[in-house]
């Protein structure tokens, strides 16, 4: 922050001080500062901040490594300016500053942000204020006749890489392995579970979330679109699926 | 929620803590602390542990976010979302510190106000607008730091009295936190507290602390609460009275039963005092 003569000096203080602990490699410890001291800050509030970081991506933090994550965390204080005051929010400002970057900072990595993505999406469905599903709902509806729900905490995500495979031992090898769709959800005793689903049930949640459709209806368009001859038999696919999708506590 | 005041001896509610209090919270437990920046808008699991925990006690909301000495405008907005949060859970004791936490964006952590007049003004305005938002008297917390900015003009205790007389709001004192100080920056820390306006002091914290070196302490809230620092408090209760005590622990928690000897070892003292100060008074 740039500080003009007329500004008190407590304020030019502020500035130069927060400045260095972004960046203590390339900006100067204010006069009348002792070192030993100065580091203590630096040093808090990067922990602190990486802190934050952790608890929602571990994975990534080891499939990156410890000095390659620091370096990332490292440039984000730098660059970023985070405006929530609301620590939860710091995980989604991180993500949102990464995804420009990703391509060049990880180029051998071409689903390091889709991971992150990931991890992401399990803090921000366990923290939703929206309630799974409301206490009024009826839950035994006939769910080809009438209109199923989709919980209000679900996230329909889809990713170029099957992110639930990777682990510090699998990498994908850097093919783009088409779609990979998934359902991300609170269930009733507020625990965040995750589905991999088939492109067709994939489909069918995505009418569901943004059409007024009847499970049949729903089904119907599948088949059309499939140009499936007997479409009944489609029908009854998605009356197995919307069931057991029920039985997980993902619609209602 | 109706509106309940906070009296004797509580401790901070931590996400780890929720498992062993949701059903039932152990008698010796007055109250609950809690940072609205971890509650505020938050859904699923949380919200329903919070409410089983609202029912039971009495909650305090101690603020981290607010930056009251920072440079960037006043976070209304975010003001305006911790008030429907008190409010909500009919929370009647918000302090925050006497401190900054950010430049042209958030830091996360509090940094040392350097002591000047300008500093005074520019601190006290914005607690008079908090309060006015929050529609109630806050209370301030005395910071604990590591670097004295070089060009204060005035003692710390000083700065403390200037701003609460200018904002006209209560103190929230922290004497482990002055404790930290006084060994940082070589005071002594009952002659500091005897500085401070005691009629002032609605709400006092007591921690643990990491000894980093003979003239260093981190504020970590990460380790048991030390004698010097229980005797401390006792100094303060026999000085100015027995305020809502809250123990703070953060970092490393041990058992609850551990805790729990800490709080009961503030309610003694806080019994002790009090009985001490009838006598006086008969």
């Amino acid at each position: 922050m740039s500080v003009s003569p007329d500004v008190p000096n407590f304020r030019a203080f502020q500035a130069a001080f927060a400045t260095r602990i972004r960046d203590p490699r390339r900006q100067p410890r204010p006069h009348g500062v002792p070192a030993r001291r100065m580091r203590v800050y630096e040093k808090l509030l990067f922990n602190n901040l990486e802190g934050f970081l952790l608890a929602c991506y571990p994975i990534t933090r080891k499939l990156l490594g410890a000095r390659a994550w620091g370096r990332l965390v490292r440039s984000f204080f730098v660059e970023h300016r985070c405006h929530s005051p609301l620590f939860r929010d710091i995980p989604g400002e991180f993500l949102a500053w990464f995804e420009p970057r990703a391509a060049e900072l990880f180029p051998q990595r071409p689903y390091l942000y889709e991971f992150m993505h990931y991890e992401w999406v399990e803090l921000a469905v366990s923290v939703t204020p929206e309630d799974a599903i409301p206490a009024d709902a009826d839950t035994r509806q006939d769910l080809l006749a009438e209109r199923p729900r989709l919980n209000s905490t679900a996230r329909l995500v889809c990713y170029h890489y099957p992110v639930h495979r990777i682990r510090p031992r699998y990498r994908p090898d850097g093919r783009d392995e088409g779609n990979n769709w998934y359902l991300v959800y609170r269930d009733a005793e507020h625990a965040v579970r995750f589905i991999a689903l088939s492109p067709v049930s994939a489909q069918l949640l995505e009418l569901i979330r943004d059409s007024e459709m009847s499970g049949r209806e729903a089904m119907l368009q599948i088949a059309r679109e499939l140009k499936h001859r007997t479409p009944e038999l489609i029908v009854e696919v998605g009356r197995a699926m919307l069931y057991k999708l029920r039985l997980a506590g993902a619609v209602y | 929620m109706q509106k309940v005041q906070v009296h004797g001896a509580g401790l901070g509610l931590r996400r780890e803590l929720l498992p062993y209090l949701r059903s039932s919270i152990p008698d010796v437990i007055d109250f609950l602390e809690l940072a609205p920046e971890n509650w505020i808008d938050m859904g699923g699991a949380w919200r329903r542990d919070l409410h089983a925990i609202a029912e039971q006690r009495p909650l305090v909301a101690h603020g981290l976010s607010l930056s009251l000495g920072g440079s960037s405008p006043l976070d209304e907005a975010f003001l305006a979302r911790v008030k429907r949060f008190l409010d909500e859970h009919g929370i009647t004791l918000y302090t925050e510190h006497l401190s900054w936490c950010s430049d042209d964006g958030h830091l996360y952590d509090l940094l040392p106000i350097p002591f000047t007049e300008d500093a005074v003004h520019h601190v006290a305005a914005r607690i008079r607008r908090t309060q006015e938002i929050l529609e109630r008297r806050i209370a301030v917390e005395n910071a604990s730091y590591y670097v004295a900015p070089p060009m204060a003009e005035m003692s710390e205790s000083k700065f403390i009295r200037a701003v609460l007389d200018e904002a006209d709001c209560d103190l929230h004192l922290d004497v482990n936190n002055v404790y930290v100080n006084s060994v940082n920056f070589g005071f002594d820390p009952w002659s500091f507290i005897k500085a401070l306006p005691a009629e002032r002091v609605g709400y006092v914290h007591v921690a643990g602390h990491y000894r980093e070196a003979e003239d260093l302490i981190i504020d970590t809230h990460g380790a048991e609460v030390i004698n010097p620092v229980w005797r401390l408090l006792e100094k303060t209760y026999a000085y100015l009275g027995t305020p809502p005590t809250l123990l703070e622990r953060d970092f490393n928690l041990p058992s609850l039963d551990e805790l729990l000897d800490e709080v009961r070892h503030i309610r003694v003292l806080q019994c002790l005092h009090r009985e001490k100060r009838h006598v006086r008074v008969a």
